[in-house]
């Protein structure tokens, strides 16, 4: 589910009533969805897409981009690098101009995610201590330029996806668990020490106010993409890092104050997954959520309470998000679809090849 | 490029037949699709077999040597080892691009080979493994308990050519590389063993279906096998060479390089390429691509053979060579041609094969 909450009539009436006095002619609408993805012509873009495909907003980025991040305004959008990428680069949603690019602090590199404060006036990114061995929340100041103006500790190696959950106060964090170093790119460095978990952090104080984590055997269990829903459930779904002969639960769930339940998919679908998850999305109502394996070309679709609904099949699929009609993915071969009503709708195949993630503009 | 394999999938192939095939997307339907069993047959027993043949074979030889020398009350160094270390690295460059199945299992490939390491751990887990192992014995078994940074080669390498490091680790330095080098006999032994024939994981591979664990059809098994020569080549090229010669004298960093302290990263990164080729040529690879597109089959076999040739030509020392101007033209063309060969193999070839290299799928995020 895309970040903060802002509901189509709240946007009609805010844009009714003058808020944010667009100059260009186009403004976000319900359905459309940010997106990066490699040209044809093997540039690296990202921007906004409609319900059907078309490029309404596009740039170019330096390099591959990965996660992305909308303010509650809907007035700008963040792209991140993908990792460890050192830069991010902020969308005028409004003029459909690049606004600004967000060079990483030195000793850090983005990881790829991040999520904006409840007000907007906060942008929180994960990021990589590198010679520190640990994963900060870097905090960056939308009103000045995006100035960093400080970090927080992410209590654990590798942080992954982060989101401002429904209370608009508390981060929630997935911590791989995987240590990396940017001399050595993309290499783990530490499989036999991973300790992955899941965090609860204040927003403001960066204070822990929980921490889960697998059990101790399935401590090579990656927690990296969470999403989290209206009523603050988290899921949290994984890529398993230990015997591949294995077939652990990849899915996670959590909230608050609770455990972290794990489940698995019936066993067919489960080697589907091929121990590998891409990205995970609530429904609009958080009564449902998809997740999506890359490495099986499956999407799967669940109960929030972990019961398993079905699968559908769409090769290299990963990017995953909440669309009014139900979920909305795309594929590494160019495919847009919606699930609606647990049916798989092909809406457009071009020449795109989609990035790990999408996120919808309103939700 | 399109496995059909359900009702939704077929929506989408009769949904866009039309836009697939104007647009640019790879497509290999026009050619005969490629004889997927026969190339992962012919992987298995003619190229991944007899490779983990010879790396048991020269680890076995390497332990063999300590242990003579050892029982003679000699130090784990001199000639001999040298000579039997290299066999050891020679033999691991030739196999390092397989990078699945049964050497992923239990940490066998960090322990064997733990690189690049740019936080030192080597060291750090070395200085500290008296305490680490607490009360227990130092033993080929007890040192699989541990960091995969001690028990690799690159752990051995130290104990052979820095006695003071290890004098300082705290145990006789025979007995430290005789528990390294049995640790990775076991491992590799295990590696090995589990590759014959009659093993779960060759017959994982050869008898994909829906109850298979790891593999549905022929076509995702020797993607398999086929994305190992990709990855090894993107290693080669991202790691191995950029992060080291760099582009610039400037930018060389020698001492990153793996086995630097032997001498021998210049051998390994010519075991590496000789076993990326041969791996190519001798798994059936070669003979599908061609079958598929000649002349991408050609330009792979004639690059790899440049590449070859070109380090080959490269004189003096690896340390001296990345840092000589004389020498840098040479290193820029193996750079760039490792960098085509990667571009070819994930482009041109997995094309031919009819297989494609999910965009999102192969590699953690």
């Amino acid at each position: 589910m895309a970040g903060p909450q802002l509901s189509r009539r709240l946007l009609l009436a805010l844009l009714a009533a003058g808020a944010f006095r667009p100059k260009a002619t186009w403004a976000a609408t319900p359905s459309d969805f940010l997106a990066a993805w490699q040209a044809a012509d093997g540039r690296y873009r990202a921007g906004v897409l409609s319900a059907a495909g078309e490029t309404l907003q596009a740039l170019d980025l330096p390099a591959r981009g990965h996660g992305m991040a909308w303010d509650a305004g809907g007035r700008r959008a963040v792209i991140f690098a993908r990792r460890p990428g050192r830069f991010a680069v902020v969308l005028d949603l409004q003029k459909g101009l690049r606004k600004r690019e967000i060079e990483a602090a030195g000793g850090r590199h983005f990881f790829g995610h991040g999520c904006f404060s409840a007000d907007g006036r906060r942008l929180y990114a994960t990021e990589n201590d590198y010679d520190g061995e640990r994963g900060v929340i870097g905090v960056y100041d939308t009103d000045d330029g995006f100035r960093r103006i400080g970090e927080l500790s992410s209590h654990g190696v590798g942080p992954h996806e982060i989101r401002l959950s429904a209370d608009g106060k508390t981060l929630v964090v997935a911590n791989g668990g995987i240590l990396t170093h940017p001399e050595a790119p993309r290499a783990k460095l530490n499989l036999t020490e991973m300790a992955p978990s899941v965090v609860f952090l204040e927003a403001g104080s960066g204070r822990l106010l929980q921490q889960v984590a697998p059990p101790a055997e399935l401590h090579r269990l990656s927690l990296r993409h969470l999403d989290v829903s209206r009523d603050g459930q988290v899921v949290v779904v994984a890529q398993w890092e230990g015997d591949p002969l294995a077939q652990p639960p990849l899915i996670g769930l959590t909230r608050l104050g609770r455990g972290l339940h794990l489940v698995s998919a019936p066993k067919a679908v489960q080697a589907g997954l091929r121990n590998y998850c891409g990205s995970v999305a609530f429904s609009n109502d958080g009564r449902r959520f998809a997740v999506t394996s890359p490495r099986g070309g499956l999407a799967t679709f669940w109960r929030n309470d972990g019961a398993f609904l079905g699968a559908a099949d769409l090769p290299d699929v990963c990017a995953v998000d909440a669309a009014d009609t139900g979920f909305r993915l795309t594929s590494g071969e160019g495919k847009l679809a919606e699930l609606r009503d647990g049916r798989l709708v092909p809406l457009d195949l071009s020449s795109r090849r989609f990035d790990n993630h999408l996120m919808s503009l309103t939700v | 490029m399109l496995l059909v394999r359900s009702l939704l999938a077929t929506g989408f192939a009769a949904t866009f037949a039309g836009t697939l095939l104007a647009s640019a997307a790879p497509s290999a339907r026009a050619e005969a699709t490629p004889d997927y069993a026969q190339v992962v047959d012919t992987a298995v027993s003619t190229s991944i077999r007899p490779g983990y043949s010879a790396v048991t074979e020269a680890f076995a030889e390497l332990e063999a040597t300590l242990a003579a020398r050892c029982a003679a009350g000699d130090a784990p160094d001199g000639p001999e080892m040298e000579r039997a270390f290299a066999d050891a690295v020679v033999a691991w460059g030739g196999v390092q691009h397989l990078r699945f199945g049964p050497v992923m299992e239990d940490d066998r490939f960090l322990s064997i080979f733990f690189w690049p390491d740019p936080r030192n751990f080597t060291s750090r887990h070395l200085s500290g493994l008296k305490a680490s192992l607490g009360d227990r014995p130092l033993s080929a078994e007890s040192l699989a308990q541990m960091s995969v940074a001690v028990q690799s080669l690159s752990a051995f390498e130290r104990v052979m050519t820095d006695p003071e490091q290890a004098s300082q680790i705290g145990f006789p330095r025979c007995d430290l590389a005789k528990a390294i080098a049995e640790n990775l006999n076991n491992k590799i032994a295990a590696t090995a063993a589990a590759w014959q024939e009659g093993a779960a994981y060759p017959l994982y591979l050869t008898e994909p279906g829906p109850e298979n664990p790891l593999y549905r059809d022929d076509r995702e098994a020797l993607s398999e096998l086929f994305k190992a020569l990709g990855s090894g080549l993107q290693f080669l090229h991202e790691r191995t060479l950029l992060p080291v010669v760099g582009d610039s004298v400037e930018d060389a960093r020698p001492r990153r390089a793996a086995f630097r302290r032997s001498g021998l990263t210049m051998p390994h990164l010519q075991a590496m390429v000789a076993g990326l080729e041969s791996y190519y040529l001798d798994s059936g690879i070669a003979d599908a691509v061609a079958a598929g597109n000649p002349e991408i089959d050609a330009r792979i076999r004639d690059r790899f053979q440049q590449l070859s040739n070109t380090l080959e030509a490269i004189e003096g020392s690896f340390a001296e060579s990345v840092v000589d101007p004389d020498q840098r033209n040479r290193w820029r063309y193996a750079m760039t041609l490792s960098e085509v060969l990667v571009r070819e193999v994930n482009g041109g070839a997995s094309a031919a094969l009819g297989l494609s290299r999910g965009f999102n799928a192969f590699d953690g995020d």
